[in-house]
C-alpha cells in the first residue's frame, strides 16, 4: 500500500472533454443533477463501450441523491449515446440503450406515485410507507433505498 | 429560553490520551463518538458553531451519560421550572428510523380534554444529541387554534427528541421519542445546489381541509439551504458557513398564528404544515429572516392551493 498514490483530478469538465490516448479518443460528460449534482459518464467511442457510472443502475435498486426530473430527463438523453454496451455503476455489463428501462419505470413509477400523493395531501412520512411497492421484487436492496428514494422525491416534487 | 445552547461536550473528539487529564479545555473537547481525525475535523465545525452563540452560555461541564442528557439539558433550557409528563396530552410523532437523516419528519400534537379552557402558548422541539440540541421553539398567537404541527429536522446520532408543551397556565408538559439515525447535520448541503441558490427565498403555501371546517390546516415552505455549518463544500472540502432561518412569522390576516425561533437542526428549506382555526382572515402572511439577516416576506390568500 506504501507505493499507492492518491492523484487528485486537475481537470473539471463543465460539459464535454476528449481525452486522446492515442489508438483511442474518451468522451467525457458532465450531467445536470439526476442521480447526484455531480454525474460524469465516459464513452469509449472505439469500441461503444459506455461507463455510465451512478447513471445508470441494473438490478440493484436506483438510489436519488440528486434531481428526479434531473435524472428522468438525462435518462432520455443518454439513450441516444450511441454505445453497444454499458458499464453500469450497480449490475453487469449490459445492452445499450436496453439497459435503462427498468431504471426508467422504476423512477416513473416513483415520480407518478409521490405526484399523486402530494395532490392528495398526503406526508412526506406517507409517502415513504408507501411508494413504487409494484417494484418491490423487480429489485435487490429495495428496503435498503426505496423510503428514502421516497422522501428525496417528495421535497423535489412538492415545489411543482 | 436557550435557543442558542450548545452542548459544547457532544460533537468533537480528540485522540484519547487528550481526555484523560480533564483540564477545563479538556472538558470542552471531550466527546462521546470514538475519537478519529473526521471528529477533530468536525470539532473545528463546533467550534465555528460555538462562536455563532457565543451570547448565550456553554456548559463545559463533565460529559454526562446518554441517559442523563436530558435531565440537565432541561433544566437549562426550561431553568428549572417542573415539567410534568404530557402523557394523554402532548404527543411527538417520528419516524423510528429515519430513511433520510437531514429530513426527518416531525409531527408535534397537543390535545387538550373537553372543558380545560387553557391554550397552547408554546412547544419546543429538543433534539437530545445534536449539536444544538433545540432544534425550534414555537410561540401560538391567542386564540391562533394550532394542535398539530410538523417540520422536518437534522438528526444528527441516535437520539431521544422531546417537545415540551407550555399551556397557557405557564405550566410545562413533555413527550419524547427515540430516532435511529445518523449525520444529518453534516450530511452534504443541497441535493442539488444550483437550483437550491437560484430559488432562495421562494415560498410556497397550501391550505388542506374543507373550507366549512372549525379547524383546517395550512403547509408554508422556504426555499432556503439552511446550512448547519457542518457541512462541507464537496470540492474544496471546506466547511460551508452556518445560515439558517432562524426566524418565523405566520399571519391569519391581522393575528398571529405562530413564530418561531430556530437553530441549526431545521432541514434545508424549512417546511411546516400545521392545523388552525379560521378567523375569517382573508389572507396568510408569513415573514422569516436568515442568520445573515436576509428577510423573506409572502403574503396569499387564505383559499390559495386549496385541497
Amino acid at each position: 500500500m506504501a507505493d499507492v498514490k492518491i492523484v487528485p483530478p486537475t481537470q473539471v469538465v463543465e460539459r464535454e472533454a476528449r481525452i486522446d490516448l492515442g489508438d483511442r479518443v474518451l468522451l467525457l460528460q458532465a450531467w445536470r443533477a439526476s442521480h447526484t449534482d455531480n454525474d460524469l459518464t465516459v464513452l469509449d467511442e472505439t469500441t461503444g463501450t459506455l461507463f455510465a457510472g451512478d447513471l445508470v443502475f441494473l438490478r440493484h435498486l436506483p438510489v436519488l441523491d440528486g434531481s428526479l426530473k434531473g435524472w428522468l430527463a438525462v435518462i432520455d438523453e443518454l439513450a441516444a449515446i450511441p454505445a453497444g454496451r454499458v458499464v453500469p455503476g450497480h449490475g453487469p455489463v449490459a445492452g445499450w440503450p436496453a439497459a435503462l428501462e427498468d431504471e426508467r419505470t422504476y423512477l416513473q413509477r416513483l415520480a407518478q406515485h409521490v405526484r399523486g400523493l402530494i395532490k392528495r395531501g398526503e406526508t412526506i412520512g406517507a409517502a415513504s410507507q408507501s411508494v413504487a411497492e409494484s417494484e418491490r421484487t423487480r429489485w435487490e436492496l429495495f428496503d435498503e433505498s426505496n423510503a428514502r428514494n421516497a422522501t428525496a422525491a417528495y421535497s423535489e416534487l412538492e415545489w411543482e | 429560553m436557550g435557543i442558542g445552547l450548545l452542548r459544547g461536550t457532544e460533537y468533537c473528539a480528540v485522540e484519547p490520551s487528550a481526555t484523560q487529564e480533564p483540564t477545563m479545555f479538556g472538558h470542552a473537547l471531550r466527546c462521546l463518538r470514538p475519537a478519529g481525525s473526521q471528529w477533530t475535523w468536525l470539532c473545528v465545525a463546533g467550534l465555528a458553531v460555538a462562536l455563532q452563540f457565543a451570547t448565550t452560555r456553554l456548559s463545559f461541564a463533565a460529559t454526562p451519560e446518554p441517559e442523563d442528557t436530558w435531565a440537565p439539558l432541561a433544566n437549562d433550557i426550561f431553568e428549572g421550572r417542573p415539567l410534568a409528563d404530557g402523557t394523554g396530552l402532548v404527543s411527538i410523532e417520528m419516524p423510528a428510523r429515519a430513511e433520510d437523516a437531514a429530513i426527518v419528519p416531525v409531527t408535534m400534537r397537543v390535545t387538550l380534554p373537553q372543558g380545560d379552557s387553557r391554550q397552547l402558548k408554546a412547544l419546543t422541539l429538543v433534539i437530545d444529541d445534536n449539536p444544538v440540541p433545540v432544534a425550534a421553539t414555537f410561540a401560538f398567537g391567542d386564540n391562533a387554534g394550532v394542535s398539530v404541527i410538523s417540520t422536518r429536522v437534522r438528526v444528527n446520532s441516535y437520539t431521544d427528541v422531546h417537545v415540551v408543551a407550555e399551556l397557557s397556565d405557564s405550566k410545562l408538559y413533555f413527550a419524547k421519542t427515540y430516532v435511529k439515525a445518523s449525520g444529518g447535520c453534516s450530511a452534504p448541503a443541497a441535493k442539488n445546489a444550483d437550483e437550491t441558490i437560484a430559488n432562495l427565498g421562494q415560498t410556497k403555501f397550501r391550505v388542506f381541509g374543507k373550507p366549512s371546517g372549525a379547524q383546517r390546516e395550512a403547509q408554508i415552505m422556504i426555499r432556503h439551504p439552511n446550512n448547519s455549518g457542518l457541512q462541507r463544500d464537496q470540492v474544496s472540502l471546506l466547511y460551508i458557513p452556518a445560515n439558517f432561518v432562524d426566524e418565523l412569522r405566520v399571519w391569519q390576516g391581522h393575528a398571529l398564528l405562530f413564530s418561531m425561533k430556530a437553530g441549526i437542526s431545521i432541514s434545508e428549506d424549512p417546511n411546516f404544515r400545521f392545523t388552525y382555526v379560521p378567523n375569517g382572515a382573508t389572507t396568510f402572511k408569513v415573514e422569516a429572516r436568515d442568520t445573515e439577516g436576509k428577510a423573506f416576506r409572502s403574503e396569499w390568500p387564505a383559499s390559495a392551493s386549496e385541497m
